[in-house]
């Protein structure tokens, strides 16, 4: 019956057609792990639009099509050249007419220039590395920092800019008169943190103002021959990631560049780290939910399938003996089932080369073949490590594997007969069982 | 829809072009006689051609066109074309050639896996089983793609009418194709 419990039977159509939305697609996957008639219902309505999908393709006659589009044709007024919905002489505005007005107007200029400061400030304070900046290197790409990047201030903040301006200034040279004692001008200070609280907690906050007023400093620097000593993004406090040596020396790693091209000067060399970070681990992908489950079973069969060393005949396998076979498995778990089956291969055909490696590779190539489709040369390789390794210890694995593959070909027969041989191995019994049962 | 209605031919191929295989795969197997689907598909898309001034926003289109194409079965079942459940594979008087060959395309081709080619003649022998009701709800659902709302629109119908309606026609195919258990979990 393809109502299951009888308490989702619409659910479990809608699930079935995609007409389910994510949240109750969810409860109600939860509910079938548990309900085996919920689970059989969804099984088998899936079952059914898959044969249904394999229907004819029903195509009609040109000849209609000709008497239909005449009538189309003869039902239009005007000629095909003006048969577009617009009328010919457009005396709206175009879009591109109403998005340079747009543009044009000061207040969306404005509002256009402050997104943009705050967008980059922003970035530029995630971006941040440690305060290890040489005042020398941000003052002059502050200065060179183009001016239509930050726009026109706003009036009223230019005095406070100002007052900043000063005061930055200020530290400025008192940071230069210290540099000059040290030798190494590029050696990371903690200098930022020097800078007046009140421009400190205002940057911190990414106030709109202050990026104004920074723009104002910019210019006011530049007309005065020297930049001011910006405060770099790393007001927000750098944390270097974890694990990361504490101290470093400027000049290691590269060079820290914010998107908008400032420069805030050389970075930790952990920085680099972030490129060896694991890309995230691939999703697995959906389990479909069938009432044999054996492609499932396989799947789990496979996450738990044994490493070489505990391959029958295991002795440690030689140094360097093993690029054949960590090719193939490295391969095999990328999905490149042809690199897999070539490397995996050679290792077969070596078994005095490879100790301890043959079943396993022999595994593999049947798990390659049987994931291209080629049941029939799959079932010859299982069959082949059954025999030849009645010790490997993932024989049980390879005898599921086969009767799964046997059922595909057709021959229920060696299907039935490699589950009732399976069903000698401890642990397999169970499993065995059930699988025979759905033959 | 809306260009068509301001005059535009190449709007109206194109949505002629998007709903011409599945409203005939609809009639063909609604009918279960591909002459006379031929003829009802003319006259659902002449209509469509003729009545745009009168086609709603509000509405799909596709649930739109899906009547106009329904009620052209309706009328023509009305005046007695064909008759309402037949066996495929009884010839028909008028050519002496089975339903099953007269609503079949090209056919398959000749290198189709075997069970496949078995399969699509005991689909359409199922399909032609069903009641008229859950049949048209089965091709609506499963070969037009509308959506179980639109489809009782089409139809007239309630929502969860139409569902069981589904339910039934599915549980019917799934007697009648018990066979290909084992075949379907194959099929990707």
């Amino acid at each position: 019956m393809m109502t299951g419990c009888g308490k989702f039977e619409d659910a479990i159509l809608d699930l079935v057609y995609g007409e389910l939305d994510d949240a109750d697609a969810a409860s109600l996957r939860t509910h079938a792990a548990d309900c085996p008639a919920c689970a059989a219902a969804v099984s088998e309505m899936s079952a059914m639009r898959r044969l249904s999908s394999q229907a004819v393709i029903l195509t009609p006659p040109a000849a209609i099509d000709a008497v239909i589009l005449g009538e189309a044709r003869a039902s239009a007024p005007v000629s095909d050249a003006a048969r577009v919905i617009r009328p010919a002489v457009d005396d709206r505005p175009g879009f591109f007419d109403l998005l340079r007005a747009w543009l044009l107007h000061p207040a969306f200029s404005g509002a256009v220039v402050v997104a943009l400061i705050l967008t980059v400030t922003f970035f530029i304070s995630e971006k941040a590395t440690s305060p290890k900046v040489s005042p020398t290197s941000v003052e002059t790409v502050i200065a060179e920092r183009p001016l239509e990047i930050v726009g026109a201030a706003p009036a009223a903040e230019n005095a406070e800019a100002e007052e900043r301006s000063r005061d930055i200034k200020d530290q400025r040279d008192e940071r230069n008169a210290k540099n000059e004692a040290t030798p190494n001008s590029a050696v990371v200070t903690a200098e930022p943190e020097t800078i007046a609280a009140p421009t400190e907690s205002k940057q911190a906050a990414g106030t709109p103002s202050g990026k104004s007023g920074l723009a104002s400093r910019r210019s006011k620097s530049a007309a005065s021959g020297g930049a001011p000593a910006r405060k770099p993004a790393a007001s927000i406090p750098y944390s270097a990631p974890k694990g990361a040596p504490s101290s470093k020396s400027a000049g290691a790693g590269y060079t820290n560049t914010a998107p908008d091209g400032d420069v805030l000067g050389e970075a930790p060399a952990e920085m680099d780290d972030m490129a060896d970070f694991a890309p995230p681990p691939a999703p697995t992908p959906a389990k479909k939910k069938s009432a044999y489950a054996e492609e499932a079973m396989s799947e789990e069969s496979e996450a738990l399938f044994p490493s070489p060393s505990q391959s029958a005949g295991a002795g440690a396998s030689a140094p360097g003996s093993s690029d054949a076979y960590t090719r193939g498995m490295d391969a095999y778990r990328r999905g490149d089932c042809n690199t897999a089956s070539a490397e995996l291969a050679i290792v077969a055909a070596s078994p005095s080369s490879y100790p301890g490696q043959v079943p396993s590779a022999v595994h593999h190539l049947a798990r390659c073949e049987k994931r291209s489709g080629r049941c029939a040369r799959a079932v010859n390789r299982y069959e082949d490590l059954i025999n030849r390794y009645p010790a490997y210890s993932g024989r049980g694995d390879a005898m599921y594997e086969a009767a799964s593959c046997y059922k595909r070909l057709g021959r229920t027969d060696k299907a039935r007969s490699m589950l009732q041989l399976l069903e000698t191995i401890p642990g397999w019994g169970d499993r065995a069982r059930e699988a025979a049962a759905e033959l | 829809m809306a260009e068509f209605q301001q005059g535009s031919l190449p709007a109206f191929e194109t949505l002629y072009g998007r709903y011409k295989t599945p409203v005939f795969a609809f009639l063909c197997r609604l009918c279960a006689d591909r002459n006379l689907a031929e003829e009802l598909q003319q006259e659902t898309f002449l209509r469509v051609v003729r009545s745009k001034a009168s086609y709603r926003f509000g509405a799909k289109f596709a649930t739109w066109l899906y009547s106009i194409a329904r009620n052209q079965v309706v009328d023509a079942k009305r005046r007695e074309k064909f008759r309402k459940h037949k066996s495929l594979d009884q010839p028909v008087r008028e050519s002496g050639t089975a339903l099953m060959d007269r609503i079949a395309d090209d056919g398959p081709s000749p290198d189709r896996d075997a069970v496949s080619k078995k399969l699509q003649e005991d689909l359409e022998k199922a399909l032609a089983a069903l009641p008229e009701d859950q049949r048209e709800v089965f091709l609506l659902r499963e070969y037009s793609g509308l959506k179980f709302q639109e489809i009782a629109e089409v139809t007239g119908a309630k929502e969860g009418t139409v569902k069981s309606r589904m339910r039934y026609a599915m549980e019917a195919m799934q007697a009648s194709l018990s066979r290909y258990g084992d075949y379907a979990r194959t099929l990707i």
